[in-house]
């Protein structure tokens, strides 16, 4: 009895020290958010933002919101002045669905904008007029545009399939490419397969899992290129989840339930090759062009947990702004010192 | 006494009610179900073709986004993969709502190419649940069975399986 005692302890030992070398604590870091847009300073009605829930930049600067509580996007210049809107409620060509989570944008080169709402991807011109709409057969929950304005796509199912879909600018589909991180169909595999993607300024696709800390590389054909895991900090999870987070428990049980300890609401790269990952609203993970992680850290904001970031966003200019677009009040903060 | 006779009076008004209403509904598909176009290879617009046994019939209006149609592919995917000969899969996508490229990515994309058409649905508009519904007819174009709304996913894998493999039941 002795004996068993002993060796359970010593493998709890061995255990909580392989778990300490894993999970690193990552300290606060020093980051400055200055408000770029505030809806509640707004007087004009038309100039608030409700729930919005995506944000792109485009190399000129302008900065266009999905603002999904008035099924519209909006147009912001580089200070942040509202611009313009497009898009409206309703069905038919050019309105736009409230999907929440799954809303999408993503700018091209020639300021065309590509707004995705859970299964329909559709383009606007840079001035706003509605050119056309595609279906997907399956949610996603995200675009990524290259330079030949190819279109990637991360679904959202719980079906066995790849990682990536790519249409043309004119909804063609192209080719789909990318190992699922759990291969197994079922609802928890549903939810770890899904990813968020960005391009670098050589159109390969950098991904990330939304609920597994790794980010993988892949060049503009589909070849894995790196894949690099990073550490996430020890007091996201709780005791309860550490013993099944791990890639070993989501293969064998697809389908159980469990709630990851981290949501990876964005990835975005600016054009000098820095990689930028939004975790669980309030860390940030910067990360080189190979995708290998530099520094993670967790950051006050301004009003502290009342501010729910959903989306970190920069742009292909080589010195980019970053902004964080919080849902929850319709702000938007732009990011600085944060390297 | 009377109360009793009252409620038993209004009960059984009430059961009438709901029979009636079911066998107006699928009545209703009858009608609208022979008033379906599809387009065919050539151009023109066609009926529905019939299988010599029952075909299941998947019409999509929309893609909601309150309930991802994504559930209802999958769906289809495990029936068809399981379809025994004899019973066909017929996958028509409105043509008001979705364009030719889309269905041609469909096809590219979903295991199912050769079930999907493109169609005039219109006339089953009324009986849409979440933008789609899934019939079952006969070999005639009766109405066997139909999705009603609330029903799960896995309830409806579970009918289909029970309608087309009797045996296994």
């Amino acid at each position: 009895m002795r004996l068993t005692t002993t060796i359970l302890s010593i493998m709890l030992i061995c255990r909580l020290a392989f778990a300490a070398q894993l999970i690193s604590t990552v300290p606060e870091g020093q980051i400055r958010l200055s408000p770029f847009y505030l809806s509640s300073q707004q007087q004009d009605g038309r100039l608030k933002l409700a729930s919005p829930g995506a944000i792109a930049v485009a190399r000129s600067g302008n900065i266009y919101v999905y603002d999904d509580g008035n099924s519209r996007i909006v147009r912001l210049d580089p200070r942040g002045k509202f611009i313009a809107e497009f898009g409206q409620p309703g069905s038919g060509p050019g309105t736009i669905d409230r999907a929440g989570l799954n809303d999408s944008i993503a700018v091209d080169e020639n300021e065309n904008v590509y707004v995705g709402d859970t299964t329909k991807v559709m383009i606007f011109s840079s001035g706003g007029k509605f050119q056309r709409s595609f279906r997907v057969p399956f949610p996603f929950t995200s675009i990524a545009v290259n330079r030949k304005s190819e279109l990637f796509l991360t679904p959202d199912t719980a079906r066995s399939t790849e990682l990536i879909y790519v249409f043309s600018d004119t909804g063609k589909f192209l080719r789909r490419f990318g190992e699922r991180l759990i291969k197994s169909p079922g609802n928890l595999a549903r939810n770890m397969n899904i990813a968020v993607a960005a391009c670098d300024a050589n159109d390969n696709l950098l991904v990330a899992f939304r609920s597994w800390p790794l980010i993988r590389k892949y060049s503009p054909d589909g070849k894995l290129i790196s894949e690099n895991q990073f550490t996430i900090p020890s007091e996201l999870i709780r005791e309860p989840q550490r013993k099944n987070y791990s890639l070993e428990f989501f293969a064998q049980y697809p389908d159980s339930a469990f709630m990851p300890p981290i949501i990876t609401h964005s990835i975005s790269l600016s054009g000098n090759g820095t990689g930028y990952l939004l975790l669980n609203a309030h860390s940030i993970v910067i990360f080189a062009s190979s995708g290998k992680v530099k520094r993670q850290f967790r950051f006050r904001a301004p009003r502290d947990r009342e501010n729910v970031f959903i989306r970190l966003i920069t742009s292909p200019k080589a010195k980019a702004p970053v902004y964080l677009l919080d849902t929850r009040s319709g702000e938007i903060y732009e990011a600085s010192k944060v390297l | 006494m009377l109360g009793k006779f009252i409620l038993l009076l209004t009960l059984t008004s009430l059961s009438i009610g709901c029979h009636l209403s079911a066998a107006s509904q699928s009545g209703e598909i009858v009608t609208s179900l022979a008033r379906i176009k599809i387009n065919a290879s050539t151009g023109d617009k066609t009926a529905i073709p019939l299988g010599n046994g029952l075909t299941i019939i998947n019409v999509f209006d929309e893609f909601s986004a309150g309930c991802p149609t994504g559930n209802r592919f999958e769906t289809l995917e495990q029936f068809n993969s399981k379809r025994s000969s004899g019973i066909s899969l017929l996958l028509i996508f409105s043509e008001k709502h979705f364009s030719s490229q889309d269905v041609e990515n469909f096809k590219a994309i979903l295991p199912m190419s050769e079930s999907m058409v493109q169609g005039d649905i219109e006339a089953l508009r009324p009986q849409f649940i979440y933008g789609k519904l899934l019939l079952v007819v006969d070999s005639k174009g009766a109405l066997i069975w139909h999705e009603k709304p609330d029903m799960s996913e896995q309830q409806i894998l579970s009918e289909l399986s029970n309608l087309t493999n009797p045996v296994s039941k």
